[in-house]
């Protein structure tokens, strides 16, 4: 069923799908499982799907760095992708281009550990109480401004789009995921347009408390 | 009319509360509608469960005045006072138990016994986490009554999850009780929910002096610093009292997030490296986890969220990298056995990927 749904979406059958308001997503993340980031080419034509729905910035993330590594190749191929960095220095904005960050393992844990240790030897070298508790160096506020300059980007994706064989948000930075949606989509290799789309239009409806 | 209820017999469950409703002429005294844990007088004039046959809900109370709902499974809503039409809450003594409530309780225990037998047969997860979304939600599509009526309903809940995690065998279970962002909710409702869980607390405590806690153990997890001193001094002494138990571990995040628990381990690790005077002064991951309130336990294999939610909301992101994340359309209070045994079965059939993501990783 869900493929017979997914392929009238595709078909433009179902005008729900028609027009998608995109303000909400203002960041997407897409994780992707180790085997599935070793085929570029099913990436790059999920790039060209978001392309096409209209979203300005996805986080690309597998464990192990491949989607990284084959860097260069995405962005030859995808028409109008760019860095995200390149993108928030140029000026002149583009309304036909995505901005890629390439996300790995070395983005959570690590990076929390470099961040954490620029704080420290900021502490070192403050002078401070025998007893004091830290409580004015280690905040969220220190936190994330180490963890910039490391080089991380700290946003908080409002969509994480997993494709493999679970549920899983597969290591993808941990500072980061705090409110974003999780969806499930399925494995890369068999992965559908109008899945895709529903998936998006879905978030857009979503009502988040935020706790309260 | 009379309509004799029982609990469903399993240990811990309320299997010797029978629950005798009748319908009355008026002037009724407002006392107790109570659930018990195995004992008389459990809650005080909280939530009686009886989970396939009937549902009564009292927030402190009997029945509000106009405020009885005859649906499918017979809920009645509470909240204070009585109706004209008047339900009354009977507590029966064990003694009034009658053969068939045995036999019945029985049977459902011998079922459950067979069915997490087979379940056995593969992998269970060494830590199951829940995010137990939904209970305001519960509260408002069954017309309850009070801030705390919908997590009073969530409690009753927890009880029985706890009983079937134990008599599966998980050896741990992480419970998402109360985030740092939840005391952005009314200061009433946070009051409500605050003074709920420490009746609950001060509960578990009488059973633990009293030898009850069935071999579960306690463990609070969070900026328990930031909570009263009440608060703080009851869970402190709970968790005193059930340290030698190992039959289950329950984990209960109170005052917790993945982002205020980094941050403190940080800084804990941070200060404990300056204080120790190491000469070589680097962080290490290990420094930093070993901080981490949720240290003490294996980081968890399953996480099941109810309520339809598909996020983490700030829950031990930090640990689930590779946890199957398991999402029901379920609120808390309406999550049961199956949605349990099924969640398990699915975590059985991904194992084997998550076994080769653990060695990758």
């Amino acid at each position: 069923f869900e493929a017979i749904e997914s392929y009238a979406i595709t078909l433009g059958l179902n005008k729900k799908y028609g027009s998608i308001d995109l303000e909400k997503l203002r960041c997407l993340a897409v994780v992707v499982d180790i085997e599935a980031a070793q085929d570029v080419a099913n990436v790059v034509e999920l790039l060209q799907w978001l392309t096409t729905i209209g979203v300005k910035q996805v986080g690309l993330f597998d464990s192990q760095g491949l989607l990284k590594k084959s860097k260069d190749l995405i962005l030859e191929t995808v028409p109008g992708s760019m860095l995200l960095e390149e993108i928030e220095k140029d000026v002149t904005p583009d309304g036909k281009r995505i901005a890629l960050e390439f996300i790995s393992s070395s983005d959570n844990k690590e990076a929390v550990m470099k961040a954490a240790n620029i704080l420290l030897q900021r502490y070192l070298k403050s002078s401070h109480p025998e007893d004091d508790k830290g409580e004015d160096f280690f905040t969220e506020s220190h936190l994330n401004d180490a963890l910039r300059v490391v080089g991380e980007n700290v946003h908080v994706p409002d969509l994480l789009l997993v494709y493999g064989p679970i549920r899983s948000h597969l290591g993808f930075p941990a500072w980061r995921l705090r409110y974003t949606e999780i969806v499930h989509m399925g494995t890369l290799k068999y992965m559908r347009y109008g899945s895709l789309l529903k998936a998006i239009h879905k978030f857009t409806g979503v009502h988040q408390n935020y706790g309260t | 009319m009379v309509t004799v209820l029982s609990g469903d017999g399993g240990g811990g469950c309320p299997a010797m509360v029978t629950v005798v409703v009748r319908r009355c002429g008026g002037g009724f005294p407002a006392t107790a509608v109570v659930a018990g844990d195995g004992r008389y007088g459990g809650d005080s004039g909280g939530v009686v469960f009886r989970r396939r046959w009937l549902w009564l809900s009292g927030g402190g109370g009997g029945c509000p005045a106009g405020e009885v709902v005859g649906r499918r499974r017979r809920w009645l809503a509470g909240g204070g006072g009585y109706p004209a039409a008047v339900v009354v809450v009977v507590m029966n003594t064990l003694e009034e138990v009658d053969e068939s409530t045995h036999i019945f309780n029985a049977l459902m225990s011998l079922m459950r016994k067979f069915l997490f037998r087979v379940l056995c047969v593969g992998p269970i997860p060494t830590n199951i986490s829940f995010i137990m979304d939904g209970n305001r939600r519960f509260a408002k599509k069954h017309n309850l009554i009070g801030l705390d009526a919908g997590h009073r309903a969530g409690f009753i809940s927890v009880k029985y999850i706890l009983q079937y995690c134990k008599e599966i065998g998980v050896p741990y279970v992480t419970l998402h009780a109360f985030g740092m962002d939840n005391f952005k909710r009314g200061p009433e409702e946070v009051k409500c929910v605050m003074d709920l869980m420490l009746e609950k607390v001060e509960l578990a405590i009488d059973q633990a002096v009293s030898g009850n806690m069935n071999g579960v153990r306690i463990i609070f997890a969070g900026d328990l610093d930031s909570l009263n001193e009440h608060f703080r001094a009851a869970t402190k002494k709970l968790m005193e009292l059930t340290e030698e138990n190992r039959d289950l571990i329950v984990v209960v995040c109170v005052a917790y997030s993945t982002s205020l628990e980094i941050v403190h381990a940080v800084r804990k690790s941070c200060v404990r490296k300056c204080t120790n005077g190491d000469d070589l002064v680097l962080l290490e991951l290990s420094d930093v986890e070993e901080c981490m309130y949720t240290s003490i336990v294996p980081v968890p294999d399953l996480v099941i969220r109810t309520g339809g939610g598909d996020r983490l909301s700030n829950f031990m992101t930090w640990q689930t990298s590779r946890s199957l994340l398991h999402r029901t359309e379920a609120l808390w209070p309406e999550l049961g056995l199956w949605h349990l045994v099924w969640a398990i079965l699915k975590f059985q059939r991904m194992q084997d990927y998550l076994t080769k993501k653990k060695k990758l990783d």
